[in-house]
């Protein structure tokens, strides 16, 4: 639903890094909870580079790890794909940090990024 | 040969870049003008029928006459919400995101062509009706508010972490339903508070008036805290 606008998005940030030569791959990195379907965004990413240096260029997907961090003693917990992304979560947050601290967050899992681009 | 040739003239080039990179730059832009103006944004999240219109409603009979309020009102196709906010005499702007499922910052810069914010202390964004898309959009707000409602189900704030985490207050809404249905409000936060132990929680009901002078209190406080 949302993915043309993080596929502009992922465009927009390419072309401002890029001013001048032809893009002949893109990679870029997606959160499980980025809510972001990949399938779709290769779709928009064919559409809304034509015409544009980005054109033909092949988009490389990866997994960004999932990480829950403690504010407190920084310890991290990465997701394993055994359990489901939103669970791993709740269950990590809700059960707090070893150390005792419940203040925890997601350091990584909600984002998406553009890692790199070869070009020509 | 030529496959070789080809590889040597390829650039790799690092670019490390979040996808809401975009986004942020046009929000700390929108930050910058709200500070300029003192103006207290709040970003309205729920899912569609938690109340996110009827709490504006409530809150501007309580703090309408004392604070000069304007909505922002994201919507996919319809000005119904907006047409029930201008009933109340306040500005609303709306903003059709068509098939769009959440907010973001371009939209709320067309919008300030709409407005001057100049005149207003207090500016409610009430974004689209979803738990999942809207939360890592930041619109250059003070804070976000998320509202649960009873009949919604307790469980929300572990089906949807990240908004009850991205969140700064949550409101339960229609707690004037309590007994009439199966989910509570304990346990409701007791779940949005093993999710974010720090979250503001105003347990109230729009309907029956009941819990939202908390609510009003508070948001009363925060703004003349930056107003000064």
């Amino acid at each position: 639903m949302h993915e043309m606008a993080y596929t502009q998005s992922i465009i927009e940030t390419v072309l401002e890094k890029n001013q001048s030569s032809r893009v002949k791959s893109v990679t870029i990195e997606v959160g499980p909870l980025s809510g972001i379907v990949e399938e779709s965004v290769k779709v928009y990413f064919d559409y809304l580079t034509k015409g544009t240096r980005l054109e033909k260029a092949k988009l490389i997907i990866r997994d960004a790890p999932l990480i829950v961090k403690c504010k407190s003693c920084k310890k991290e917990s990465k997701w394993k794909s055994s359990t489901q992304p939103r669970i791993f979560v709740a269950q990590r947050l809700a059960g707090g940090c070893s150390c005792n601290n419940p203040d925890l967050y997601i350091k990584s899992g909600i984002d998406s990024r553009v890692l790199e681009i070869t070009s020509i | 040969m030529l496959l070789r040739c080809y590889q040597l003239i390829m650039k790799k080039i690092k670019i490390n870049k979040s996808i809401y990179n975009t986004n942020d730059q046009i929000a700390k832009k929108l930050k910058e003008y709200f500070t300029q103006t003192s103006t207290y944004v709040v970003n309205l999240l729920a899912s569609p029928g938690a109340g996110k219109t009827s709490l504006l409603e409530s809150t501007i009979e309580k703090l309408g006459n004392k604070v000069k309020i304007t909505v922002i009102e994201g919507d996919p196709y319809t000005s119904i919400d907006s047409e029930r906010i201008k009933a109340k005499d306040i500005l609303s702007v709306q903003i059709n995101t068509k098939s769009g499922c959440h907010l973001e910052g371009n939209m709320i810069q067309k919008a300030l062509d709409e407005l001057d914010c100049n005149d207003v202390d207090l500016l409610f964004i009430e974004n689209v009706g979803n738990l999942l898309c809207p939360a890592p959009w930041d619109l250059g707000e003070d804070i976000k508010v998320v509202i649960a409602s009873l009949p919604e189900g307790d469980d929300k704030p572990l089906k949807y972490p990240e908004i009850f985490l991205a969140s700064d207050v949550l409101i339960v809404n229609k707690i004037d339903l309590e007994g009439f249905i199966d989910s509570s409000s304990d346990t409701l936060i007791k779940n949005a508070k093993s999710i974010k132990p720090y979250l503001d929680i105003f347990p109230l009901s729009c309907r029956s008036g009941k819990g939202i002078d908390n609510w009003t209190n508070w948001l009363e406080s925060k703004i003349n805290v930056t107003s000064d």
